[in-house]
């Protein structure tokens, strides 16, 4: 039901599709896999009408086919009741702030009278099985839960097709869980599904065919059979994450003091925010060197924890020491890096090299530091190059960069691999362990276990301890 | 946010609200008699169960009202701000808020007003798309403060120092964020019909009902009443 | 049409529209505990500093009125607040700028129209004080202020010294916000791309 033929579309010089085709039966489900930057974001574009109709400045050539109908020559708004599109991050898309009224958002823009769009919308609520989310408000959301609303959103109209650009991109594993239960729904009722996705193990009971994509070719099709039996070596060469759930390693729990040199303890420490307790009597003692990964579910406290940590909240109770001294909230900045889960507003000039030099003395000591830095995380060629242009994996490993050359003993990343393909989540695991080879304790809060796998060394569970 | 207040006006009301009290605000002559506007705003925000905005409103007027009397009686300099802008925010307390309720009403019951009216779809998704942006902006800036505390960007000595370069690194996240943004979103319309050549309809009626009524009754007394003792300005 | 606004075009609009306003309507808050920051400098500091934002976003859509529909957003919420005639007054600058802009080379257009849009906006501060004056000076005498202490207040905008100061720096401050947003989009955004 839906054909490319010999597709190409090009920015400029640079091409990110070159003669695709391909052909996807109704009711299939198809995966389309790879690395990053190498094509399947656009092959999904394609699909949905975004390429050419909205990218219009790129060139577009070949055919694409809803059925028998040339669906470039419709327009945008007929081709969004046969495909409805389902986004990276649900937040961005999102118009209403609630979650019926977001639901109901297309059959509004299609001028359907108020009875048929509330009926629409219950019947959608009902298969979807999203009755508890009645009634809420959209920020009082989990990743998880929004994901599910813009999955709503887009069936609301009864489109043959869903595209899925990423869609567990900032999910935690929770959040994967409930999406998997939700398209096994849709699988059910025979919707026509396309992903682009590097995190494929909750796909394996819903997708029929996985199509391998590298450098906007269509490389190879590969089944079901072939991907679960996939070796760890050709997984990292395709750039995918794991078929299979992967489940965080046996590693030390932290929570009482150790043998070495203590770099940070925290004692008894409690926060409280508008009369609710978020962090209740945590206790955690680390050392230099070691990689800690925070894990816990969805509103622990991890993310608190660690602005707690770096100084942007004051403790309500407990105490925190670093390297065996009381630092005042204030001046903890001094010692501890956060890196925050968005890189949006991390950066603040307008090249790499000034980038990582922002706030250091510039002295050629630092220079030389920084240079060699930028070099070991593969940045050194694009130096001059702005940091809103680079990649997802280079952002993380930019950041990295700028925390090693603060100096800084106690470094915090927050979810440094979201959205990071295979090879990109192990360039930064490296980076993290060349960090703490120079002696620093590294607090990763990840919920990426191979992540977790590939680089900590302990780990302290936040929901178990509050 | 919580469920849908059943006392709320309708955003017609809301609207009749804020020009009766905009024309009655610079038609009327004798100022003093301002107040009978803003007390039959009060009944109007006490019939809505609007609490909220009764919290902010009736201190903030009163605080007014005592300052400028103690200035005006006791020739009492006011220290921080003009007897001026005292004057001004006394005197436009009630349009501010007839104004506040209407911007704090949900985008979908402002949007199902405006699909109502037959409004171009345009506009609807400009109306949509401010009211969903402000808190974005909100939460952008706390992350940019968040990040420049990190870098030892915010301390004191550098903002003084450096005005134009603290300006710049605010400045340029929020914009890289809201250009971003506004791909992400208009990809997200387009894609859900947003260019159909159709009126646009709405899930939330905005029904109105006995509670509009009364809304409706007590600013068209209230307006008239204030006239009435006040008298209208001439403009001749 | 080439020149009609598409959907990307009328979000972005709208966005740094409301970007621009709020940081207007903050700044010209904050202005206001010092009756010498709000009457004579606030003007020429609102629009140095969201000059940058208006530079991109004329150059991120292209295409005539775009300027217009900023003005039209800060006019209606001048507007809500009972400022009609500022609102009028503004949707009135608006269509000068846009004549300003009309085929003319992008960046002196931006900084010619931005310019005078900086004097221009000296007129929201100015207004109110003409149009309200009298109430004030009824509603002031009658409490039983003197004529000389409320003349005081109008002060900077009855000397004519001060009147061309305040509309040289308005100007300056536009002038020199544009240059500047030209430069910090040259340095980032066209340089990374988004524009």
């Amino acid at each position: 039901m839906f054909y490319l033929k010999d597709v190409s579309f090009a920015y400029g010089e640079y091409s990110c599709l070159k003669n695709v085709s391909l052909k996807i039966k109704e009711g299939e489900c198809v995966a389309i896999i790879g690395p990053s930057g190498n094509g399947k974001t656009s092959v999904v574009r394609t699909i949905n009408g975004l390429i050419p109709n909205y990218f219009i400045e790129g060139k577009f050539k070949g055919r694409v086919c809803i059925g028998d109908k040339d669906a470039n020559k419709l327009p945008m708004w007929q081709r969004g009741k046969f495909v409805g599109s389902v986004f990276q991050d649900p937040r961005t898309q999102f118009f209403s702030d609630t979650v019926e009224g977001e639901i109901a958002f297309s059959c509004e823009n299609y001028g359907l009278e108020n009875a048929d769009i509330v009926s629409y919308t219950n019947s959608v609520i009902k298969d979807l099985r999203l009755e508890e989310l009645k009634g809420k408000s959209l920020s009082n959301l989990s990743s998880g839960e929004r994901q599910k609303v813009a999955i709503a959103s887009a069936m609301v109209t009864k489109p043959k097709a869903l595209i899925f650009d990423e869609p567990s991109s900032n999910l935690d594993n929770e959040g994967i869980d409930n999406l998997k239960e939700l398209l096994k729904i849709l699988k059910i009722k025979g919707t026509t599904m396309i992903f682009a996705e590097h995190r494929i193990y909750y796909l394996m009971d819903i997708v029929d065919r996985f199509l391998y994509i590298e450098d906007g070719k269509i490389a190879k099709e590969i089944t079901k059979e072939e991907i679960k039996n996939i070796s760890l070596f050709k997984q990292k060469e395709m750039g995918i994450r794991c078929p299979n759930k992967t489940t965080i390693k046996p590693l030390e729990k932290l929570s009482s003091k150790q043998n070495g040199k203590t770099s940070i303890e925290i004692e008894d420490l409690s926060l409280k925010i508008k009369g609710k307790n978020i962090i209740n009597d945590c206790s955690l003692y680390a050392n230099y060197g070691q990689i800690i990964a925070i894990i816990g579910h969805n509103g622990a406290g991890k993310t608190t924890l660690a602005k707690v940590i770096s100084g942007l909240y004051k403790e309500s109770e407990g105490k925190i020491l670093i390297d065996g001294k009381k630092i005042n909230y204030k001046r903890r900045n001094k010692k501890v890096w956060y890196s925050a889960n968005e890189t949006e507003t991390q950066f603040f000039t307008n090249s790499l090299e000034k980038e990582v030099l922002v706030g250091i003395e510039k002295n050629p000591e630092q220079l030389d530091k920084a240079r060699k830095l930028l070099k070991l995380f593969g940045l050194y060629e694009i130096r001059n190059k702005h940091p809103y242009a680079l990649s997802g994996g280079q952002k993380q490993r930019l950041s990295i960069a700028c925390a090693l050359l603060s100096d800084r003993k106690i470094l915090i990343l927050d979810e440094p691999s979201s959205g990071l393909d295979y090879k990109n989540m192990s360039n930064v695991a490296e980076a993290i362990k060349y960090a703490a080879s120079f002696g620093k304790t590294i607090f990763l809060i990840t919920h990426d276990n191979e992540l977790a796998n590939a680089c900590c060394t302990h780990y302290y569970n936040l929901s178990e301890e509050n | 946010m919580e469920m849908q207040n059943k006392w709320e006006f309708s955003v017609f009301i809301k609207i009749i609200i804020l020009g009766l009290s905009i024309v009655g605000t610079f038609i009327l002559n004798d100022i003093e008699y301002m107040p009978i506007l803003f007390w039959g705003l009060v009944f109007e925000f006490i019939v809505q169960r609007n609490w909220k905005i009764l919290k902010i409103y009736l201190p903030f007027y009163i605080i007014l009202t005592i300052v400028r009397w103690l200035s005006r009686t006791y020739m009492f300099p006011i220290v921080v701000f003009s007897e001026f802008y005292i004057f001004i925010f006394w005197w436009l307390t009630p349009i501010f808020m007839a104004m506040h309720d209407i911007m704090t009403t949900s985008p979908s019951k402002i949007s199902a007003f405006l699909s109502k009216i037959k409004t171009p779809k345009s506009f609807i998704l400009g109306v949509l798309v401010a009211c969903r942006f402000i808190p974005t902006v909100k939460s952008s800036i706390k992350g940019v403060n968040e990040s420049m505390h990190n870098r030892e960007l915010t301390g004191i000595k550098n903002i003084f120092l450096h005005p134009i370069r603290s300006y710049e690194y605010v400045l340029v996240p929020i914009l890289m964020m809201s250009l971003n943004s506004a791909d992400q979103l208009s990809a997200s319309a387009v894609v859900r019909g947003i260019e159909a050549p159709f009126k646009r309809g709405s899930y939330y009626g905005d029904k109105m009902g006995l509670k509009d009524l009364i809304g409706a009754i007590v600013i068209i007394v209230t307006f008239c009443y204030m006239l009435y003792r006040g008298r209208v300005k001439c403009f001749i | 049409m080439k020149n009609k606004f598409s959907i990307k075009d009328i979000v972005t609009m709208v966005i740094l529209s409301v970007l621009i306003v709020v940081l207007q309507l903050l700044v010209n808050a904050v202005s206001m505990v010092n009756t010498f920051f709000s009457l004579v400098l606030s003007s020429g500091i609102v629009c140095f500093l969201s000059a940058p934002i208006y530079v991109v976003m004329i150059k991120k859509i292209k295409k005539p009125f775009v300027t217009l529909v900023y003005t039209a957003i800060l006019a209606l919420l001048y507007l809500m607040m009972g400022y009609w005639f500022i609102s009028v007054y503004l949707i009135l600058v608006g269509l000068v700028c846009e004549i300003i802009l009309y085929k003319r080379q992008i960046d002196k257009g931006i900084v010619m129209a931005w310019t005078f849009f900086s004097l221009a906006f000296v007129g929201t501060s100015m207004l109110p004080i003409w149009i309200m004056w009298d109430d004030y000076v009824k509603a002031s005498l009658k409490g039983g202020m003197t004529m000389e202490y409320i003349n005081s207040y109008k002060a900077y905008y009855t000397d004519p010294k001060w009147v061309i100061f305040i509309f040289i720096f308005a100007a300056i401050g536009g002038l020199a916000g544009s240059y500047y947003g030209n430069k910090l989009t040259k340095n980032h955004f066209n340089k990374a791309g988004v524009l």
